[in-house]
């Protein structure tokens, strides 16, 4: 049903509207996804390595917020090992042969971890993919739906009350009387 | 024993004050508006407040005067249908109110012209014809 | 005083019964008195809470510790203060406290139902009984706050030591009640289904009652974000943790909620999508109160860890069923009135938004159920926290605020491009104005200036908008302040709505700022001994120690200085509660519209040292100012606009200046 053909035109000037928005959203993905911290001082790279490991004896904490022993004692091993010259991802592994895969605060991407990274992205582009849809085929019953011509001459008492109406609130509907010019 | 005389003094107050409306005796229906003027008033009340978003986005520049002046001649077109069909309702209503009083009278009188007399149905005495004057604590037109 | 807690509770459960019935049965066979005797259960059902609820007070405040719940969560040290707050420390009472707030919320509902309501108000207030039944059975099977003791201890347990703090006397609470409040809107719509008031009939209620749980639930939200920041000591203020998401899925629902409705009050469209978004915002909250009350995620906000877990998810599986049975079965009914005029309307940058917003609520649903899932696929364990979060609702937030921007541009039905366009022109030259002073600055983060700069781009729209408008009042002839507030006035929905999106822009202020340029500091320090942090110098200059019956407390004094020129004093400490063997922090901050100087106390040593994470957290402060920005937003919204009431039209054109007197809210 959400097949049918679309309004291409409006989807044009909509797309003017989205596509802005879709080319942030991609590049702060992709920045988010490739940011290295570049010249840092030693401590600082500890600092970011201790938020993205979870102290594994205390609830959802990672060791960065964790007063817990173990987690001083971790951090005191990500000092060690960084100043031997570690990388953080050896450092991660480190931890993670020690404890499980659970001593990662977000899971790796790669294998079935992947699915967790994969289904927010897939799932959003297919939610972007069915608003096009959807607005594409809401827009295009316009035409059809618009109602007969309304018969002015025997609506023209009621007109007159809705002027009076709409009158006191300064909305001028004759175009010389109109009580406020805003442009 | 305290909390259990506090517990049934809640509990019997529960009932009494649940059970009220059980036992008042029914009372004239108001009737509920139907569907179709509450459709009604709610879609004008929309249209007017359609004018006015319309008319602060005129003054906010958000869109030229051509298309104010083109959307406000359609809204109030809209306005105006639904006030006629609105009207409409309110005659037929009214109609149907007359003729429903009409009939009574003419039940009344029929029934007072055959029997001579009647008994009013709210105190019990008995009405001679032509008393239409009788008068007792309610109005009695409401209960026939 | 057990006793009658738990009469009460039997006597509220009867009336839940008796309400659902008469009132389901009263607008089946048009029994009008029926139903008022329904609706008096229902207002009677808080009166009867109130009194279980007193009687729980009295229990505490008579230190009776007969009473199981009393006896775990004080003791004889306990401050009266925190009496409210061990009333809702456990389970058991948070559950009777969540009772209590609905069936209040429900009798106010019920009172304040507005005349289009009427034909659909008996279906809601069952509804909304169905919801209270189920805690107070909960309580009266499985969790009775009011069990007794078969001997009563000598002294009690005392209450969480993580509890004993100011934030702790609203957070809770107001996280609690709004996420029980969901199911006002929630059976308001769910009711008009039933009755097969399928139009707008629910329209103008639903939407009152969805702000209201939004602004509560927001609140409440904030608050949990301070108390965490002032006690939790790890200097962060939100950690996307099972809990703090569990309240912030359904505000996230929500909010796509109160936007979309406002289409359907204005334009009679987007009638299903409405009812599927408070459907799924109470789904989402009563996902909120099973995480909260002892679900299978670890936490560190879960204080009340229980079995009950197990009945909260049948209760959603049941409350999900059915709600999607009835939108099904009432399918073909629910249609809009007209269709949409152009995609690039403000219609459809709402649904858009709706989208966005959703789209955050389901990955941070995604990122609360992955660990599940992982278990039962590989019977690995891992861990979805902060990184997962703001990589993945990073981008989305940005992408809101952008729309937030550009949303408020748009008019109703239809913009042209070339409007958009000059409307945006000034704004957004503004906001990479800025952009490119803040890079000159040395700001070079990306996401920090992308953040940045579209914060100004949404303040500078609104400006324009409020500019704008009041100038064209102000041209009738009144002066600025008047045409400002009369421009305010004059649409509260939508201004309303300005004013909490200016609250999300110091939201985003602060969270950008603390995120990218927190400096963070752990030092040891002897007394006198002075250690720089960014531009700050602070010295430690002594500490305090104090036994009090139930706990140690530990105060240490330091002075800030910015080179010689002292600031101030602040204190940090560190409580420490040998019943729980537990501690607790107490940051020490001194709080600038620039920075927060954040001081936690890790340690005191035996030589007199102590151990400090000392932390510099830019633009802190304004996430704590946008908590009664949004409130203000949120009153200016739900204020009653009598005027719409008055212009019905009622009356014949010769008429018209007695409605025109009724119309007084004109200046």
């Amino acid at each position: 049903m959400l097949l049918t053909p679309l309004n291409w035109s409006s989807l044009g000037n909509l797309l003017k509207f989205v596509l802005p928005l879709l080319v942030l959203m991609a590049a702060g993905f992709l920045i988010s996804c490739t940011v290295k911290e570049g010249a840092v001082s030693l401590e600082e790279q500890a600092q970011a390595l201790d938020k993205t490991l979870i102290c594994p004896v205390c609830p959802g904490e990672t060791i960065d917020q964790s007063q817990a022993e173990l987690a001083r004692q971790m951090r005191a091993i990500v000092r060690e090992m960084l100043a031997q010259g570690r990388s953080a991802e050896e450092i991660k592994q480190f931890f993670v042969k020690r404890y499980g895969e659970g001593v990662l605060a977000s899971p790796p991407k790669r294998g079935f971890n992947l699915v967790a990274w994969a289904t927010p992205v897939g799932g959003l582009a297919l939610g972007l993919l069915l608003l096009a849809l959807v607005l594409g085929r809401m827009t295009r019953g316009r035409k059809a739906a618009s109602d007969e011509e309304p018969d002015e001459v025997a609506l023209r008492p009621y007109l007159a009350m809705v002027d009076a109406e709409l009158e006191k609130e300064g909305i001028g509907t004759r175009k010389e009387g109109s009580s406020s010019e805003g442009e | 024993m305290i909390p259990l005389l506090l517990a049934s003094v809640l509990a019997i107050i529960c009932l009494v004050v649940v059970a009220g409306p059980l036992w008042r005796r029914q009372r004239t229906e108001t009737r509920l508006p139907g569907e179709e003027p509450v459709d009604i008033e709610a879609a004008l009340k929309a249209a007017y407040q359609e004018a006015r978003t319309l008319k602060l986005e005129l003054e906010v520049g958000q869109i030229p005067k051509g298309r104010y002046e083109e959307q406000l001649g359609s809204i109030r077109l809209r306005a105006a249908a639904l006030l006629r069909r609105k009207e409409g309702l309110e005659e037929s209503m009214k109609q149907l109110g007359d003729i429903l009083e009409k009939e009574v009278r003419t039940f009344r009188e029929r029934r007072r012209a055959i029997k001579g007399s009647v008994d009013c149905p709210q105190c019990g005495t008995k009405l001679g014809p032509g008393s239409v004057e009788h008068s007792c604590v309610s109005d009695t037109s409401a209960e026939w | 005083m057990a006793d009658l807690g738990t009469m009460a509770l039997i006597i509220a459960a009867l009336l839940c019964c008796y309400a659902i019935a008469g009132s389901v049965l009263g607008a089946r066979a048009g029994l009008p008195r029926l139903i008022d005797s329904a609706r008096r259960a229902v207002y009677l059902n808080a009166l009867v809470l109130a009194v279980a609820t007193a009687s729980l007070v009295s229990a505490f405040l008579a230190k009776d510790f007969s009473i199981q719940y009393v006896a775990e969560h004080s003791n004889r040290a306990m401050e009266p203060v925190y009496v409210w707050v061990a009333f809702y420390a456990g389970n058991e009472g948070s559950i009777l406290f969540i009772a209590l707030a609905l069936s209040c919320l429900s009798a106010l509902a019920v009172w304040k139902a507005p005349k289009e309501a009427t034909i659909l108000m008996p279906y809601a207030s069952a509804i909304m009984m169905v919801v209270l039944f189920f805690f107070i059975t909960v309580m009266l099977f499985l969790a009775n706050p009011f069990a007794t003791l078969a001997q009563a201890p000598p002294d009690g347990r005392g209450i969480n030591p993580l509890l004993a703090h100011p934030g702790m006397f609203f957070h809770p609470p107001s996280l609690m009640t709004g996420l029980v409040a969901v199911t006002i809107p929630f059976a308001v719509v769910t009711g008009a289904l039933l009755a097969g008031q399928t139009r707008d009939q629910w329209v103008d209620m639903g939407r009152t009652w969805g702000l209201i749980a939004w602004a509560i639930l927001g609140v409440g939200n904030l608050l949990g974000s301070w108390w965490a920041y002032t006690i939790l000591g790890w200097g962060g203020y939100w950690g996307w943790d099972p809990v703090e998401n569990a309240g912030f899925m359904p505000w996230l629902a929500l909010t796509a909620f109160v936007h979309s409705v406002m289409v359907q009050k204005r334009r009679g469209i987007f009638r299903l999508w409405n009812v599927v978004l408070v459907s799924a915002a109470f789904f989402l909250a009563s996902f909120g109160m099973f995480i909260n009350r002892g679900g299978p995620v670890p936490s560190v906000h879960s204080f009340g860890a229980s079995t009950v877990g197990w009945v909260f998810l049948a209760f959603l599986a049941v409350a999900a069923f059915s709600s999607i049975a009835v939108i099904a079965w009432r399918y073909n009914k629910i249609s809009s009135a007209q269709p949409l005029d152009s995609p690039l309307s403000r219609e459809a940058a709402f649904l858009l938004n709706n989208l966005l917003l959703l789209a955050i609520a389901l990955v941070t649903m995604w990122g609360v159920v992955f660990p599940l899932i992982s278990e039962l696929a590989r019977g690995v364990t891992v861990t979805v926290a902060r990184p997962f979060y703001d990589q993945i609702n990073g981008p989305i937030f940005l992408a809101l605020i952008f729309l937030m921007g550009v949303g408020p541009l748009l008019p109703w039905r239809s913009a042209s491009p070339s409007d958009l366009r000059r409307s945006l022109l000034l704004p957004s030259l503004l906001a990479l104005g800025v952009v490119a002073l803040l890079a000159l600055m040395g700001v070079s983060n990306w996401y920090a200036l992308a953040s940045f700069g579209l914060c100004v781009l949404v303040v500078s729209c609104v400006v324009r908008e409020w500019v704008r408008g009041t100038l064209a009042r102000s041209k009738q002839g009144h002066n600025l302040v008047a045409s400002f507030v009369h421009l305010l006035g004059s649409n509260r929905p939508r201004y309303g709505g300005y004013i909490v999106h200016l609250a999300v822009v110091l939201l985003a202020l602060g969270v950008t700022g603390s995120s990218f340029y927190s400096v963070q500091k752990d030092v040891v320090l002897a007394q006198g001994q002075r250690e720089g942090v960014g531009k700050y110098e602070i010295e430690y200059v002594s500490s305090r120690v104090e036994h009090k019956p139930d706990r140690e407390e530990w105060t240490a004094n330091l002075m800030v200085y910015r080179g010689d020129r002292p600031l101030g004093a602040i204190q940090a400490g560190r409580t420490f509660y040998p019943e729980f063997r537990m501690s607790s922090t107490r940051a020490g901050i001194r709080s600038t519209p620039v920075e927060d100087l954040y001081v936690i106390p890790s340690e005191f040593l035996d030589d007199g040292r102590a151990s400090f994470r000392i932390l510099v957290n830019p633009l802190v402060m304004w996430i704590w100012v946008a908590g009664p920005v949004l409130i203000v937003g949120a009153l200016v919204a739900l204020w009653p606009d009598k005027g719409g009431v008055a212009l019905s039209g009622r009356r014949r054109p010769e008429a018209a200046p007695a409605v025109g007197s009724a119309y007084s809210h004109e200046l």
